[in-house]
C-alpha cells in the first residue's frame, strides 16, 4: 500500500475519530486559553500585590502569604513541562481516590479524562497568562491610575475600569499566541488519555498500522488549526485596531515632540 | 475660615527631605501659585494636599478637618480636591464623556442621564462638546488639557490642583488652557497651582508661595513678593528669564 492509498483508507473508516479528536483538541485549547485568562488575572493581580507600610500585620501577612503562593505557583508551572503535570495530576489524584472513568462514562470523547485535561490545560495556561497579564499590566501608564485616583476612585474600581482594560488590550497579541501554542501542546495530555487530536491518531495508527498516514493527516489538521486561528486573530486586530478606543498613546510625549 | 490649612508639612524621599516646614492657607475663591526651580518641592506639595503622595509629618485641615488623621476618608478629598496633571491621564480606554461621568457616577453615585448632562455642560465651558465622543488619542495636547479640566469641574470640586497644566503643551496650546484657566478665575473657583507661567501666575493668582529648598521663602500677594523680592526669588526670576 502507497502512503496515498493510506491516507483514503484512514479518513474513510476513521473520519469521525478524527473530526472528534479535532473537536477534543479544540475544547482543550478554547476552555484552557479562556479560563486560564480568567484565572492568570487573578496570579497577575497576587504577584503585584504587596505589604505596604501602614497595613495592619494581618493584612501584611496575607498579601505575603498569597504573592508567595501566586510566585511559587507561577515558577513551579511554568517550569516544567506540563506533559509531567498532567502525569502527576492523574496518579495524584487517583491517590487521592478520584476515579476519573467514572465521571461521564460512556461518552466518546467527553469523558472524565477530557475534564481532567481540561484542569490541567487550565492549571497550565494559567501561570503563563499571570505573565502577559503582568506584563501588560506593566504597560500601563502609571498616569492613569494617578489620575483615577486623584478623582477619588477606589484602587479597585481603578483597576477594573481603567488600568486592567487596557492591560487586556495591550495583551491581545500574546494572548492569542497563548491559543495557538495551546492548540499544539494539547496533544501531550494524550498520556493520560485525553481524547484529543494526538490521541486519535495513535489509536488510528495502531488499529491500521498505518503509522505515517496516521499522523500525517493531524499533522495537516494541526497546521490548518493553527493557520485558521491565526487568521481569526488577524480580523480581531484589525477590528480592534479601526476603532480609536484602541489606539493608546501617552498625550505628554506626543505633545512635546 | 480658611478652605485649606497646611501646617508643617514634612516629607522626604528616600531620607532625602524634599518638603522642611511648609504651612499656609487658602481662602475659598482664592487662586495660590507654587512658585520654585526645580527640586524646590512645589510638585511634592501640591501632591500632598490631595494625597497622591503622604506627608511625613505634618497637618493638612481641610473643610476644618485634619485629613492624615487616621479613618479620615481620602476617596472624599480627592473627590472634592482635585487634580490636573501635566501629562493629562485621561482615561485611554474610555471616550472623553465616558471620562466625565465615571467618576461621577462610581464615586458621587450620580445617575447616568444627570451625569451626562454635567458633562455635557462642563465640556461646553471649556469648548469641547463637539468632542465627547472622540477618544483621548485622536485629541491635541491643547483639548487633552482641556477635557481633563472639565473632568474634574464634573465633581463640583471644592478646589482644584493644576500640576504644571501646561508644561508638556506645544506653545500654541499653551494660550487655550490658560484661557480656560483665567475663565475659572472669573468664575471664582479656589486653585492651587504649580506653574512655569510666571507672568500668568503674576496675573491670576491672588497669592504667591515661592520654595527654595523645600521651606516656605516667600508668601504673600503677587504684588508684595514681586515687589520685595527675597534673593532666592530675585535668582529665581532671572534664571527663568523674567
Amino acid at each position: 500500500m502507497n502512503l496515498g492509498e493510506d491516507i483514503a483508507t484512514l479518513l474513510t473508516t476513521y473520519w469521525k475519530e478524527f473530526l472528534l479528536g479535532t473537536a477534543g483538541t479544540l475544547l482543550l485549547s478554547v476552555v484552557g486559553t479562556g479560563v486560564g485568562l480568567l484565572l492568570g488575572i487573578f496570579l497577575a493581580m497576587g504577584k503585584r500585590l504587596r505589604p505596604k507600610t501602614g497595613d495592619p500585620w494581618y493584612a501584611k501577612a496575607g498579601k505575603g502569604v498569597l504573592h508567595g503562593f501566586c510566585a511559587v505557583y507561577s515558577a513551579v508551572v511554568r517550569g516544567t513541562p506540563m506533559m509531567v503535570q498532567a502525569i502527576l495530576f492523574k496518579y495524584g489524584t487517583m491517590a487521592l481516590g478520584v476515579n476519573w472513568n467514572d465521571i461521564l462514562p460512556g461518552i466518546d470523547v467527553f469523558n472524565g479524562w477530557m475534564v481532567a485535561g481540561l484542569i490541567v490545560i487550565t492549571l497550565n495556561t494559567t501561570a503563563y497568562m499571570g505573565e502577559v497579564v503582568l506584563s501588560g499590566l506593566q504597560g500601563v501608564d502609571p498616569g492613569q491610575e494617578e489620575g483615577a485616583r486623584s478623582l477619588g476612585l477606589t484602587s479597585a474600581q481603578t483597576f477594573r475600569l481603567v488600568v486592567l482594560p487596557q492591560a487586556l488590550r495591550n495583551a491581545i497579541p500574546t494572548i492569542g499566541n497563548e491559543w495557538i501554542v495551546n492548540i499544539k501542546d494539547s496533544s501531550v495530555l494524550n498520556v493520560i488519555g485525553v481524547a484529543e487530536l494526538y490521541f486519535e491518531a495513535y489509536m488510528a495508527a495502531n488499529t491500521s498500522y498505518a503509522f505515517m498516514a496516521s499522523y500525517l493527516i493531524i499533522a495537516v489538521i494541526y497546521l490548518l488549526l493553527t493557520l485558521g486561528s491565526n487568521l481569526v486573530l488577524k480580523l480581531i486586530g484589525i477590528k480592534l485596531e479601526g476603532r480609536s478606543i484602541f489606539r493608546f498613546t501617552h498625550g505628554a510625549r506626543r505633545a512635546q515632540a | 475660615m480658611s478652605i485649606l490649612s497646611v501646617e508643617h508639612l514634612r516629607k522626604s524621599f528616600d531620607g532625602e527631605m524634599v518638603l522642611q516646614d511648609v504651612s499656609f492657607t487658602l481662602e475659598q475663591g482664592e487662586c495660590l501659585t507654587i512658585l520654585g526651580n526645580s527640586g524646590s518641592g512645589k510638585s511634592t506639595c501640591l501632591r500632598c494636599l490631595n494625597q497622591l503622595a503622604l506627608p511625613d509629618s505634618g497637618a493638612i485641615y481641610f473643610e476644618g478637618k485634619n485629613t492624615l488623621e487616621k479613618g479620615y476618608d481620602v476617596n472624599y478629598l480627592r473627590s472634592k480636591v482635585n487634580m490636573v496633571f501635566q501629562s493629562f491621564n485621561l482615561f485611554a480606554n474610555m471616550d472623553v464623556l465616558k471620562n466625565c461621568t465615571l467618576a461621577q457616577r462610581k464615586v458621587l453615585h450620580r445617575g447616568a442621564v444627570e451625569a451626562e448632562a454635567v458633562a455635557r455642560r462642563e465640556l461646553a465651558k471649556v469648548g469641547l462638546q463637539e468632542k465627547a465622543h472622540a477618544f483621548p488619542a485622536s485629541l491635541s495636547g491643547g483639548q487633552k488639557q482641556r477635557v481633563a479640566i472639565a473632568r474634574s469641574l464634573c465633581m463640583d470640586p471644592s478646589i482644584l490642583l493644576f500640576d504644571e497644566p501646561t508644561s508638556a503643551l506645544d506653545p500654541a496650546m499653551v494660550a487655550e488652557v490658560l484661557r480656560v484657566m483665567e475663565g475659572l478665575r472669573k468664575e471664582g473657583v479656589t486653585m492651587v497651582l504649580v506653574t512655569h507661567q510666571i507672568e500668568f501666575a503674576r496675573r491670576i493668582s491672588s497669592k504667591i508661595l515661592f520654595l527654595h529648598q523645600g521651606k516656605v521663602n516667600l508668601f504673600g500677594t503677587p504684588k508684595e513678593v514681586f515687589a520685595s523680592p527675597t534673593p532666592e526669588f530675585a535668582s529665581f526670576l532671572a534664571l527663568e528669564g523674567k
